[in-house]
């Protein structure tokens, strides 16, 4: 364990592994950065890929999620938890590519053939046609219905559902309070029923 | 139970998170003993519970395989550049703005211009108040120099004409 790991945890009540990790990395620790990345991979890359809807620029958000987290190595300081960082860089890279206007392609695809997207591992016995159209009717409503709500409310939602993240994570990656993010998921799970109650 | 989740914001996060199921065994007993004689917690939990199945229907594929690798060539790739370039590097977003570059080039332009024409710049007086004061206190000044002079002239004339009187005089005087 590097030096400063005992008094920052000094500092605060519990300083987590991955914390731990990331101040490893600080000392010069690549295998710890290792570590980092095959646990947070997969996380960091299908939560940019619920937001942005589209695999490829998720995975390129992915990369550049990383390399900041690596630059960042020198200044980094175990304020909170390591997640809610790594997610505060991927929410703020996703928003920003959203807001850059650069999704339009990736919104058009909604309504085209999933060309070049990965094939997904559905499950072990071969599904019907029928079940694979039923599937990917359902598929486009779900993305449609997130794509629908305001980007706030889309990661709140993501956050909550997919990384099952507590309120008082959210509102530290959003930067607002815990009652915000509540109210927040309530508007946004009230939306989501009123579009995906018949799907019951 | 005796509160209804339903009545308040705050104590319908406790229905969200049975729907969830992210609740601690007896209270989400309490909660389901509840929504038996509650129907609105009952349809707000068959609705909630809809939506939870449909977003579980969202697969993602699976990360890349060399995801891994292609980050630690970009890694690689940043670690070669001279730290010079990578501070330009940095430093570009900033100057990437619209606004910052005009600002920059007006300024050069400003200051290009004081060191070409320095006298010109700095005689010119800026503030409308301080040159309509300048212009009364130089127009006064004119006003009260031309007075003294006209005075000065007076008092010459007076002394010239009172001269051949006083030789006039004189004579009168002695005799």
């Amino acid at each position: 364990m590097p030096q400063g790991v005992n008094t920052v945890m000094g500092a605060t009540t519990a300083l987590d592994y991955d914390a731990q990790l990331m101040l490893r990395v600080k000392d010069g620790d690549g295998a710890s950065f290792g570590l980092l990345l095959d646990k947070h991979r997969s996380p960091v890359v299908h939560f940019l890929y619920r937001i942005v809807q589209d695999f490829a620029i998720a995975e390129e958000l992915g990369q550049e999620v990383f390399l900041r987290v690596y630059r960042s190595r020198a200044t980094y300081e175990p304020t909170a938890r390591f997640t809610t960082w790594l997610f505060r860089i991927a929410t703020h890279l996703a928003l920003n590519w959203l807001r850059d206007g650069r999704n339009e392609r990736g919104q058009e695809r909604l309504d085209e053939d999933r060309e070049g997207a990965p094939t997904l591992q559905v499950s072990d016995s071969k599904p019907s046609v029928e079940q694979n159209l039923v599937y990917e009717v359902k598929l486009q409503e779900v993305r449609r219905a997130i794509l629908g709500l305001p980007e706030k409310q889309r990661v709140a939602v993501l956050m909550h559902k997919y990384e099952e993240m507590e309120y008082s994570q959210i509102a530290m990656v959003l930067r607002c309070s815990e009652s915000a993010v509540k109210s927040l998921l309530f508007r946004a799970y009230e939306t989501l029923r009123a579009r995906l109650a018949h799907m019951a | 139970m005796t509160d209804c989740p339903m009545k308040s914001e705050e104590q319908m996060d406790r229905l969200l998170a049975y729907c969830a199921g992210r609740l601690d065994a007896d209270t989400a007993r309490t909660l389901e003993r509840h929504m038996d004689a509650c129907s609105a917690c009952a349809a707000f939990r068959n609705s909630q519970s809809a939506v939870w199945n449909a977003l579980d229907a969202w697969e993602t594929p699976s990360v890349s395989a060399d995801f891994n690798r292609k980050l630690y060539a970009r890694i690689d790739a940043e670690d070669a550049i001279p730290w010079y370039r990578r501070w330009l590097h940095g430093v570009r977003p900033v100057f990437a703005q619209p606004a910052l570059p005009l600002a920059v080039a007006a300024l050069v332009v400003v200051a290009g211009f004081q060191l070409d024409h320095p006298a010109r710049v700095t005689q010119a007086p800026r503030d409308p108040v301080a040159t309509a004061t300048t212009r009364v206190s130089v127009t006064e000044a004119e006003q009260v120099e031309k007075t003294l002079e006209d005075l000065e002239m007076l008092r010459q004339f007076d002394v010239s004409s009172e001269q051949p009187s006083e030789k006039k005089e004189k004579p009168s005087k002695s005799m």
